[in-house]
């Protein structure tokens, strides 16, 4: 693998509007937020499943269940730092002088 | 490359190093064993790795073009060891052929302690990758507090 400085995000650094113009309608913020939503829900819920697994006694592995909780556990932190940023950014419009 | 993947990276050495400590805990728990399967002593087993790759044609490509593919680690199968049985004397035992030897099974409780510290050794450092990993992406939430 080879590793650069900064290994470029293709969306990020080569975004060109008519490769992306058909998809366009997903870029919207909205989307993407409720998009990534949906997925820390799911780590959520997978996290909610393997807990009941361990009550029940059905659990091979017991580092699964702790994976599963850590997962849901950062991905919960990482939207919370999002919508951190955001409350921020709109108290920030709110205190705009008129 | 997703958010994830160190961490279900990790998680298959955890899971593959579980099941060598159950093929060790099988071999010292039947070191004695010396009727098993075809009436022959118990042999000791072995468990085989195989690094866990997408055999899909996108993931070559992904592999020529320089890109990150990778999938931790599966376990391929168990084997059996072919070292030979040992053979003790002890005539009074009821599976002691005619000249009063018994085949006990070829585990070598030594080596299969040493695995056994391997194993958890290996399960710890995967443990602590997956802790660096953690503590990284905490860091990079890190980025957006003041």
């Amino acid at each position: 693998m080879q590793i650069k400085t900064i290994t470029p995000y293709k969306q990020i650094f080569n975004y060109k509007d008519e490769e992306y113009s058909i998809k366009k309608e997903n870029l919207k913020f909205s989307n993407l937020l409720e998009e990534s939503l949906d997925k820390v829900n799911q780590l959520q819920k997978e996290k909610e499943e393997y807990k009941n697994l361990l009550i029940t006694g059905e659990v091979d592995n017991l580092h699964d269940v702790t994976i599963a909780a850590e997962k849901a556990n950062i991905a919960l932190q990482l939207t919370l730092s999002v919508r951190n940023k955001i409350v921020e950014a709109y108290k920030e419009i709110m205190r705009m002088q008129i | 490359m997703g958010m994830f993947d160190t961490i279900n990276i990790s998680a298959s050495a955890l899971t593959a190093e579980k099941t060598r400590m159950d093929i060790i805990s099988k071999n010292i728990a039947n070191a004695n064993t010396t009727r098993a399967t075809g009436g022959m002593p118990y042999r000791r087993q072995m468990v085989v790795f195989e690094e866990n790759k997408d055999k899909s044609f996108s993931s070559y490509l992904d592999e020529y073009s320089n890109k990150f593919t990778g999938g931790g680690v599966k376990i391929r199968e168990v084997v059996e060891d072919s070292a030979p049985f040992r053979l003790v004397y002890e005539p009074g035992h009821p599976d002691a052929n005619e000249d009063g030897y018994v085949m006990l099974p070829n585990v070598e409780m030594v080596k299969e302690m040493v695995d056994m510290i391997d194993a958890q050794r290996t399960y710890e450092a995967n443990i602590t990758a997956m802790n660096a990993n953690k503590t990284m992406l905490m860091k990079a939430l890190e980025i957006s507090r003041r």
